[in-house]
């Protein structure tokens, strides 16, 4: 915990990262949640701006991190991510998500996890503490979508479990 | 891993309804949504002042007001001391009684409505009340807003007003409501007339990164000098003159932090009283740089005029010398700036300062300044990148819009990750530090430095220059500029990974959380993909999809000569796009600025029709031709492949009339029957089915239904069974009075047989789901499958920055013995 407070202390000394909205460090992630019918897979797939992640890695990794050149990098921000994020069913049973791997795309950074369809998933509880922790503006919205219908929530450092409910199976 | 520390606050759950102010006019029975609906309805009336086609009207006005402004900055404590004589022209129609003035320094007073009306929770009550069990009972605050409440607490923050008086010095009577303030005038200013009044004021100084409001101080404790160093970046830096407008008056629409600026064009004339080691940055032209600046400084700062690449005024070793520095006492620098929207500056010793000229070939303004001023945290990123990414956006802005009227164009690193001022701007990355001294920056944030700085010197164009209401639309300056600065980084560099596509929006705008494009600043739910991102995008698609290059570049060119210098609406633009370009765009600003509909085309089914002829010489051949082409039953087949004969073939001689002729014979009857039909036909008929018949055409209806909302043209790719394609723009008026499905002929030659479409195949469009945008479907893997599927191997993925650190070495070579 003391290195944790550490971290944290030197993150916030560091100058880049008061910026606003206007300031372009986007601080907005977004994580889609689909049900994969043809493959019985719940794929997760979180999208962090290039930018935003770097700034992160260095922070909570090396302050020497490069997201582009090296895939280590990439690597260990990724298992930031994951470890940033959870869900549970609606039982508020842990659900175990498979890490599936990370790469980069032009401006984004996308991280993926997978953990398979079953039934009665209705309803998720989610908490995704993601970048909140270096720049408390950082917005994580989710999409969980189904059939093609999409429910939304976007978690704010204030935020702890949030249930989001799934479009109806039928539907 | 819990890097929070933990307060215990009430879980107050909210919950958010949006409703869209009613119409008029009601669809009151069925489903029918008119996706149509003029524009016009929406728009405030035309009038005088703006009229309807976009342009200010004959009776156009706009306020003026300049600034005279000698201001001292206390560097020890960090402090703002001015005096300003404001000289306010009444260009209006109206009598004015008062003033409305913007003291935006008071919005970070701990009783303003902003700091009082910041919520904890997020719009959408992410815990809700019956989230009380284990730790949801707990909500967290970081230390980053820990610090921002303790400075907030720990100083005295907002304007002190020392003195409003008149220009006869005489005290006017003033009121101050949070951020604004109105000044009583002593008589009513009349029309056409001016007057003039004096502030005397202080503030202290924010530190930008305890706080966030695009300027302040930032501290460098590292510095080799006692108590270290700060940069200054002063904006926000004195009490401005409201906007009063012919559209909304006073604009009496407070400081709340997100929506940035709305205000009026004037003169400033600007000292500077500064510690005398200092440089300054500012908006305008330095008057006096022969008593700041070294005879050696002048002389760079005069061949950098026409160097072809950035000239030291100030070099990197001065720059850290000055960094120690004790030398006592204070310079005054001045700057003048003529016809601008506002001033801003920024004062360091720490400032390496570099120089360019950009030529304005056949231009009023035939030179500016591009100028950088960074610390040596900058380095050598700033060195390479930021002045020469102003000039390339002075270059690529101005083709879209108009030569750049101002003298120079500077980007000045700071605390602020990216602000934009006349003039001047500020950018915030920057390398990172190594322990043996040295300074590297990785891809990426060479990738930021040059997209923020096009960005924040785009904005001279958009608000500094095309003067938006930024307080009540954003996207009129963050939008029209981000999709500019998508051109412009474009054209730098593809690769560069900052142009704004439409994928971009598409997690965002399937969405069902989010606010139509249309809403005032301060109320939108996130500001970059709604402000920024998806304006852009609409932008993007309108110039690529629906205008074309050359329509719509007249037309926003013609908007931005339109409102150059002046203060255009929403209504502005929008009428300016429809008229220049002759195309009615009601239908795309009402979907992708007034609603939160999505793009989602689905191509549900396509069938091919026949010509029927009746004539039944041509009808019943192809009828026959049909029956034969249908499989054979299985129970048929193997009968066969087993050897069986069947009755008719073991018994040959008995067979009658029918086995000669099949059911698909013609008879005369028939025939007669057609015939006389025919003869009835008028000439004209019989020409049309004749040739119909000849050419055999192919007759394809293809079904589409619209499931986003989002009207949009049907951009369709046809594959033919002979291997070519073919596409073909279906225009969004098809949407016009079937707005949820429609159907569409499409009719190809006899050899063009069909075999798939697919419906907007390039994603141009923001199509949010692309299965079903192909006939016959295809299996289009999820982004998962497509990794997990595809190695993502090859050079790009080599680390070659890291590899190449690898000292050379001579193989080991094993000693090899029989």
């Amino acid at each position: 915990m003391r290195q944790l407070v550490l971290i944290l202390l030197s993150v916030i000394g560091l100058s880049l990262l008061a910026g606003q909205a206007h300031g372009h460090q986007q601080k907005e992630a977004y994580t889609s949640i689909v049900f994969n019918q043809r493959s019985g897979m719940l794929e997760i797939q979180h999208r962090f701006y290039l930018h935003d992640a770097e700034h992160a890695a260095q922070q909570v990794i090396d302050s020497n991190a490069d997201l582009i050149s090296d895939p280590v990098s990439r690597e260990a921000f990724a298992y930031y991510a994951i470890s940033t994020f959870s869900m549970q069913d609606q039982q508020q049973h842990p659900l175990t998500l498979t890490y599936v791997g990370t790469e980069l795309q032009g401006k984004y950074l996308w991280v993926y996890q997978e953990t398979p369809i079953t039934t009665n998933m209705e309803g998720f509880y989610l908490k995704m503490t993601t970048l909140q922790e270096l720049w408390s503006e950082q917005t994580n919205h989710i999409n969980v979508e189904r059939n093609k219908h999409v429910t939304s929530a976007r978690l704010h450092i204030a935020d702890s479990w949030h249930y989001i409910e799934v479009a109806k199976a039928s539907e | 891993m819990r890097v929070y520390l933990y307060l215990l606050i009430l879980a107050l759950s909210s919950s958010a309804i949006f409703t869209s102010s009613a119409s008029e006019i009601v669809q009151s029975k069925g489903r029918f949504d008119d996706k149509f609906r003029q524009l016009e309805e929406s728009l405030p009336t035309p009038n005088d002042y703006r009229n309807a086609a976009g342009e200010p009207g004959k009776e156009y006005w706009q306020q003026q007001v300049d600034y005279k402004i000698n201001v001292t900055l206390d560097e020890q404590k960090r402090a703002i001391q001015g005096e300003q004589v404001i000289t306010y022209h009444n260009n209006s129609p109206y009598t004015l009684k008062y003033l409305w003035f913007q003291l935006e320094q008071n919005r970070f007073k701990p009783d303003s409505i902003a700091e009082r009306s910041s919520a904890f929770y997020g719009v959408d009550g992410s815990v809700r009340a019956e989230n009380t069990y284990g730790d949801s009972a707990f909500a967290k605050i970081s230390l980053q807003d820990l610090r921002r409440q303790q400075f907030l607490a720990d100083n005295n923050l907002g304007y002190q007003i020392a003195a409003v008086t008149g220009a006869n010095k005489k005290p006017l009577k003033y009121t101050i409501v949070g951020a604004q303030m109105r000044v009583d005038l002593p008589t009513p200013l009349n029309s056409k007339q001016s007057t003039q009044l004096r502030i005397n004021y202080g503030y202290n100084i924010l530190e930008e990164d305890a706080v966030g409001a695009r300027s302040g101080y930032e501290h460098f404790p590292d510095d080799n000098r006692e108590g270290g160093n700060d940069i200054f970046l002063l904006a926000q830096w004195f009490p401005r003159v409201a906007s009063y407008s012919d559209y909304e008056a006073w604009h009496n629409k407070e400081f709340l932090g997100s929506g940035e600026f709305t205000l009026e064009f004037g003169n400033y004339d600007v000292s500077m009283t500064v510690p005398s080691d200092h440089i300054v940055a500012a908006t305008g032209v330095l008057q006096n740089s022969k008593s700041v600046l070294s005879s050696e400084q002048l002389k760079r700062l005069d061949s950098a005029k026409k160097a072809d690449k950035p000239v030291f005024i100030v070099s990197k070793d001065e720059a850290l010398a000055n960094e120690s520095s004790t030398a006592k006492g204070t310079k005054t620098w001045h700057f003048k700036a003529e016809n601008v929207r506002d001033f801003a500056w920024a004062s360091s010793r720490k400032f390496i300062w570099d120089a360019q000229g950009y030529q304005q070939k056949n231009s009023q303004n035939p030179h500016v300044m591009a100028m950088s001023f960074y610390p040596k945290e900058g380095g050598e990123l700033w060195q390479q990148y930021s002045t020469a990414a102003v000039i390339h956006t002075l270059e690529v802005y101005s083709r879209f819009t108009f030569d750049y009227p101002y003298p120079a164009a500077i980007s000045v690193n700071g605390p602020v990750g990216g602000m934009e001022y006349p003039m001047i701007s500020f950018n915030g990355p920057r390398t990172i530090w190594h322990e043996d001294g040295s300074r590297t920056y990785t891809l990426a944030e060479k990738q930021f430095l040059i997209g923020v700085v096009i960005h924040e010197v785009g904005h001279n164009y958009f608000p500094m220059i095309v003067n938006s209401d930024e307080r009540q639309w954003t996207w009129m300056d963050e939008g029209i500029n981000s999709f500019l600065d998508g051109i412009a980084t474009r054209e730098w560099d593809p690769n560069l990974s900052w142009g704004r596509e439409p994928t971009d929006v598409i997690e965002y705008m399937k969405s069902n959380v989010q606010v139509p494009i249309m809403t005032q600043s301060d109320s939108v739910l996130q500001l970059g993909p709604n402000a920024y991102i998806k304006p852009a995008v609409a932008l993007n698609i309108l110039r690529e999809v629906i205008l074309g290059r050359e329509l719509f570049d007249f037309a926003f060119q013609e908007y931005s000569r339109r409102w150059m210098n002046k203060r255009p609406t929403p209504s502005d633009f929008f009428r300016t796009m429809e008229e220049a370009s002759g195309v009615d765009l009601d239908w795309f600003f009402r979907g992708w600025f007034y609603t939160t509909d999505h793009v989602d085309i689905s191509l549900d089914r396509i069938y091919k029709l026949r010509l029927d002829s009746n004539n039944p010489d041509i009808d019943f051949d192809r009828r026959r031709q049909d029956y034969n082409d249908k499989p054979m039953p299985y129970s048929v087949e193997r009968n066969q492949q087993s050897g069986q004969k069947t009755w008719v073939e073991l018994n040959p001689g008995n067979t009658d009339y029918h086995d000669q002729h099949d059911q698909f014979s013609v008879t005369n009857k028939d025939r007669n029957k057609y015939n006389k039909k025919h003869a009835e036909l008028d000439p004209w008929e019989q020409q049309v089915l004749a040739r119909a018949l000849k050419e055999d055409k192919n007759y394809y209806v293809f079904n589409f239904s619209n499931l986003g909302g989002l009207v949009m043209p049907i951009l369709l790719e046809l594959t033919f069974e002979n291997g070519d394609t073919e596409s073909l723009v279906l225009p969004a008026e098809i949407w016009r009075r079937s707005p949820f499905e429609v159907s569409k002929l499409i009719v190809t030659d006899k050899d063009n047989v069909l075999v798939s479409a697919v419906v907007d195949r390039r994603g141009e469009t923001a199509d949010v789901d692309i299965e079903n945008n192909y006939y016959p479907r295809q299996i289009i893997p999820s982004r998962i499958e497509a990794f997990k599927e595809e190695e993502r191997k090859g050079n790009k993925y080599r680390d070659i920055m890291h590899d190449n650190k690898e000292a050379l070495k001579d193989p080991e070579i094993k000693v090899k013995k029989k």
